[in-house]
């Protein structure tokens, strides 16, 4: 092959990669050195409490927790959170024996979140659509808020 | 005088944006990891690094800068090195061309300033010295036999894997005849291999790093199950060949865009222009595998940061640069004065370009680590149990406790790290006091729970931490 064809591939091929090229390295989240922390529901026959360690959930000695799950994504598996705020701490799903038995939730709340007006949240899941609800009468002392409320989904929501 | 130029253009660069200490830019999450290991004489994560732990320690024996600096400072020293070794081979390769040492300048410097190169140079990472190592693999490849046993040639690719497990992928090349054969006898084979047996012996040492039980252990390695879990990677195996179709096309892409990053488009098609010029055998058969090689590993490897892995295959395209170079030098070869005004001008364009990179590598202001570590420090009660979830705030507070020495009040446990046997009898004598419950599978509530009366606090990833008291 001459000089002047072998320039003319490199050229065609230099703008083939040109308009082939794209900026983002595929990456996915968290896969580095330390595997990621497998999100596995706390589950149990009858268990008082259940420390998340980012939010602990207490019930009666009467009563039951049966599980408690995270949700990763709380937008996607159920609804945004309400206009203007953000999801700022993570989102459980708490399930009791009897289903409606009352929860003592608390959150761990560090000055950030404080900043941020940070709430506790239930999803009202009986409105259609789902709608996120502030859990009035918040305590919030030595870095923990906490509420108490009928078992269900709760979040910390604030100001983005 | 160009191998001077070369260190003093690129020593420069470097020391204007090496990192000032620890430091997380350039994907160097790993490297609080690494220094502790090295400092402790511990072993670091699959597949432990061995070589890179001597290297990094006699580095820490240098009395400037804090101990990360220190560390950073032998990836950008192994960055000159590699970019010198490879003036070296082309000036050998291109040995009856009047502006060989032109050609294998630019080159060289070319490569010690492509934006991943240079960006490796200024961390603490295994990646800096793996490219040395690779550039010693192909300079080794080409050495006479007259110049270089045999089992010292096998030497030299057995060394390079006990610091990165990926020369492994360079192995066959040692099938490849240094005196114009294609492919070696079976005695010579043998002898090469027994070399690289002699170099993979490092990994040894290892079991006796673990032995000590330091507190950087991982794996480990002092028994024989974890030794080979260690050195095998099989921790890493669950993201071999596990991306999604559509991120293999987004990282295919990707790479033509980091192509044009490194090299710009008059590098690029100098560089497929060197290829389809026909480099000799001898140049173009180790090259192209070390080249496909590493681009399949980099784009099929599933972790975030697999994109350091291209750093050979830079290497390997800027040598085709050289070629393209020499073959449009070899065209002008009647006009001597114009061959050394482009030659002039490339250099022109090296050095132009550096202003324009200088603000998209510079680590030297890279903070991020400290203020992590001062804002833990501040905020993380006395005697707490810290949980933590990921790579660079694990390995940050690693570097804090046992590199540094400070807050050794804590107890530092890296949540993922929790489902391995080995993990939490590393915690059991580096923290003498923690009571771990007698599970397979402690939850961290178990854990809180048998250690009342402690902090707890969490960490995960970029998220503000947490703390709250443990009744």
């Amino acid at each position: 092959m001459n000089r002047k064809n072998r320039f003319l591939i490199a050229v065609v091929l230099s703008i083939v990669l040109i308009f082939v090229a794209a900026g983002v390295w595929a990456a996915p989240k968290f896969q580095g050195t330390v595997p990621p922390v497998p999100q596995i529901p706390v589950t149990g026959d009858c268990l008082e409490t259940v420390n998340m360690s980012t939010a602990i959930f207490t019930v009666q000695p009467t009563d039951c927790i049966k599980e408690v799950a995270l949700i990763s994504d709380p937008a996607g598996t159920y609804v945004p959170a309400p206009e203007g705020l953000a999801f700022v701490g993570d989102t459980f799903k708490v399930t009791t024996d009897p289903e409606d038995a009352i929860v003592q939730v608390c959150y761990a709340y560090p000055p950030e979140f404080a900043d941020k007006d940070a709430m506790i949240y239930r999803l009202n899941e009986d409105a259609t659509p789902n709608v996120w609800v502030e859990i009035p009468g918040a305590d919030a002392v030595d870095g923990t808020t906490c509420v108490a409320s009928a078992a269900g989904v709760f979040s910390l929501i604030g100001n983005p | 005088m160009y191998p001077l130029f070369l260190v003093l253009i690129l020593g420069f660069c470097y020391s204007l944006s090496i990192a000032p200490s620890l430091t997380w830019a350039h994907f160097s999450a790993d490297g609080g990891d690494l220094i502790s290991a090295a400092i402790t004489g511990g072993v670091p994560h699959p597949s432990g690094y061995p070589l890179y732990l001597i290297l990094a320690r006699g580095f820490q024996f240098i009395p400037i800068g804090d101990l990360a600096f220190r560390t950073n400072l032998l990836s950008a020293v192994c960055t000159i090195f590699a970019a010198l070794l490879l003036y070296a081979y082309l000036l050998r390769q291109l040995s009856d061309h009047p502006l060989r040492q032109w050609i294998s300048f630019l080159a060289a410097l070319a490569y010690g300033l492509a934006p991943l190169v240079w960006g490796q140079a200024l961390v603490t990472e295994v990646y800096a010295l793996h490219s040395l190592l690779m550039m010693l693999c192909l300079h080794a490849l080409s050495l006479k036999e007259s110049t270089l046993n045999e089992w010292a040639r096998g030497f030299v690719f057995g060394i390079s894997a006990t610091n990165h497990l990926t020369a492994i992928m360079m192995f066959p090349l040692l099938a490849l005849g240094s005196d114009g054969k294609l492919l070696v006898s079976p005695a010579v084979l043998f002898k090469r291999f027994l070399g690289v047996a002699i170099g993979l012996s490092l990994y040894l040492s290892l079991p006796l790093r673990a032995y000590f039980d330091p507190p950087v252990n991982w794996g480990n390695s002092s028994t024989l199950e974890g030794f080979f879990w260690l050195i095998s990677g099989q921790l890493y195996h669950q993201y071999q060949f596990r991306l999604p179709l559509a991120d293999v096309i987004q990282r295919l892409g990707a790479f033509a865009g980091f192509l044009l990053n490194q090299y710009t488009g008059l590098g690029v098609l100098l560089g497929i222009y060197g290829l389809i010029s026909q480099p000799p055998r001898r140049v173009l058969i180790p090259t192209l595998w070390m080249a496909t090689v590493f681009l399949l590993f980099a784009i099929f490897y599933g972790s975030s940061d697999s994109q350091v892995n291209l750093l050979p295959v830079w290497m390997a395209f800027v040598i085709w640069i050289a070629y393209g170079l020499l073959d449009i030098f070899s065209a002008l070869q009647d006009r001597p004065k114009l061959s050394i005004s482009l030659a002039g001008l490339f250099f022109a364009a090296l050095m132009i370009r550096i202003p324009f990179l200088f603000p998209s590598v510079d680590a030297s202001k890279d903070f991020r680590a400290r203020d992590f570590l001062n804002h833990a420090a501040q905020v993380i009660p006395q005697n707490s149990l810290v949980f933590v979830d990921g790579d660079e705030q694990i390995f940050s507070l690693w570097y804090l406790q046992f590199a540094l020495n400070q807050r050794l009040d804590l107890a530092i446990i890296a949540e993922g790290l929790l489902p391995y046997k080995w993990y939490r009898e590393n915690l059991q004598y580096t923290y003498t006091y923690l009571m771990m419950p007698p599970k397979d599978k402690p939850q961290l509530s178990d854990i809180a729970a048998s250690n009342s009366g402690r902090a707890i606090c969490y960490i995960s990833h970029d998220e503000p931490i947490l703390c709250s008291q443990n009744r």
